[in-house]
């Protein structure tokens, strides 16, 4: 499934986190590094489903892991409108 | 800019619904912000209404019935000023700052958490305040300078009371209305602009008997700081932007801090030896 940021989130970089914006309703997030490449991937159309078996490999942590932590992130990220599902 | 004032008048119901509201620390609606046609109109319940033309060349001030005369005054200069100040580019916070040594420490919060108190605090020990809220930073090369206001602390009556033994003025004794103390040889203000040394966001109280601070990483700092800015249109993405950047480099340039402490008066006097130390520590 592909997801799209949606149009009144602003990123920034703020040391070794990711700080989302909502311009619009003044919500705020913090990502982790993790949560980072997932939002990277988000803004660069990628599939984020294919993450998982990449990032579990750079932190050699079990996939089902980081792909459970990943489903959980995009969760939230649609519960708070940060992102939206892509259009085909 | 000008500043117009009308004839008082009961606060009639708008018909739109308000963009945004201030809140007060217990969820009580304090402040609404509408747009109209030509106009920002910011209505301060059960005290004024604002209308600031777009252009912001006028400003508009209508008092509600019995609102004593220094009020709409003061919350033109300490909120709508800032306001605009924020609108047209400035970094404006929620703040009373004081000086201690040659460096200003700020207190963040929104009204009635305690930063007029605690800049009254300092000045009567001898630490002059800066400004009692709408605290304006100016960035200057790798610093940022408070730069001082008015020479007025406005006092919740049980403050004024406490601390300056003033009794309760029958023209000011509702719960909404301050005490107006200014600046004297006993309550010193500064007009000198200050390099700011360090910002402490007022928490909720949690009960303690002690002072306590805690250091908020950037990102936590940065999302207080959002709370804490005079917006005056938070529909406007591109200022906001803007403001998120400016506030970035605010939290990289300045140490950021919970501060708890009892809200009892007799303990004032430990809260300031706990930041003073703080402060001269920092700065040997």
């Amino acid at each position: 499934m592909k997801f799209e940021v949606s149009p009144s989130v602003v990123s920034r970089q703020v040391g070794e986190e990711t700080m989302l914006m909502d311009l619009q309703s003044g919500t705020y997030f913090g990502l982790d590094p993790i949560g980072a490449r997932v939002w990277q991937a988000i803004e660069n159309g990628e599939d984020c489903t294919t993450l998982g078996a990449m990032l579990a490999g750079e932190y050699d942590a079990p996939a089902e892991q980081i792909d459970s932590d990943i489903a959980a992130l995009l969760d939230k990220l649609s519960e708070q409108k940060l992102i939206v599902q892509a259009s085909e | 800019m000008e500043f117009v004032t009308r004839p008082p008048r009961e606060q009639a119901a708008i018909d739109s619904a308000p963009f945004d509201r201030w809140l007060s620390p217990e969820g009580d609606e304090r402040s609404q912000f509408f747009r109209d046609g030509r106009n920002f109109r910011v209505r301060f319940l059960d005290l004024a209404d604002f209308a600031i033309d777009f252009d912001r060349k006028i400003v508009t001030g209508i008092p509600v019935p019995g609102l004593p005369d220094d009020s709409l005054t003061h919350l033109y200069r300490n909120q709508i000023v800032p306001l605009i100040m924020g609108y047209d580019g400035d970094l404006v916070l929620h703040a009373s700052a004081v000086r201690i040594s040659g460096e200003a420490i700020a207190f963040v919060g929104n009204s009635r958490r305690g930063k007029s108190t605690l800049a009254a605090a300092f000045a009567r020990a001898g630490h002059p305040f800066l400004t009692d809220d709408g605290l304006i930073l100016a960035k200057e090369e790798k610093q940022y300078l408070v730069l001082p206001r008015e020479p007025d602390l406005r006092l919740c009556p049980d403050s004024a009371s406490e601390l300056f033994g003033r009794a309760s003025d029958p023209e000011t004794s509702s719960d909404d209305w301050k005490s107006r103390i200014p600046a004297s040889a006993a309550i010193p203000h500064s007009n000198q602009p200050t390099p700011l040394g360090a910002l402490f966001f007022l928490a909720n109280p949690q009960g303690r008997d002690e002072p306590s601070i805690e250091s908020l990483a950037r990102p936590a700092a940065i999302a207080q700081l959002l709370q804490h800015c005079f917006i005056l249109d938070s529909e406007d993405g591109e200022r906001l932007k803007r403001l998120f950047d400016r506030l970035i480099d605010l939290s990289a340039t300045v140490d950021c801090f919970l501060l708890d402490y009892p809200r009892d008066f007799s303990r004032l006097p430990l809260v300031l030896d706990f930041l003073i130390d703080r402060v001269e520590r920092v700065q040997s």
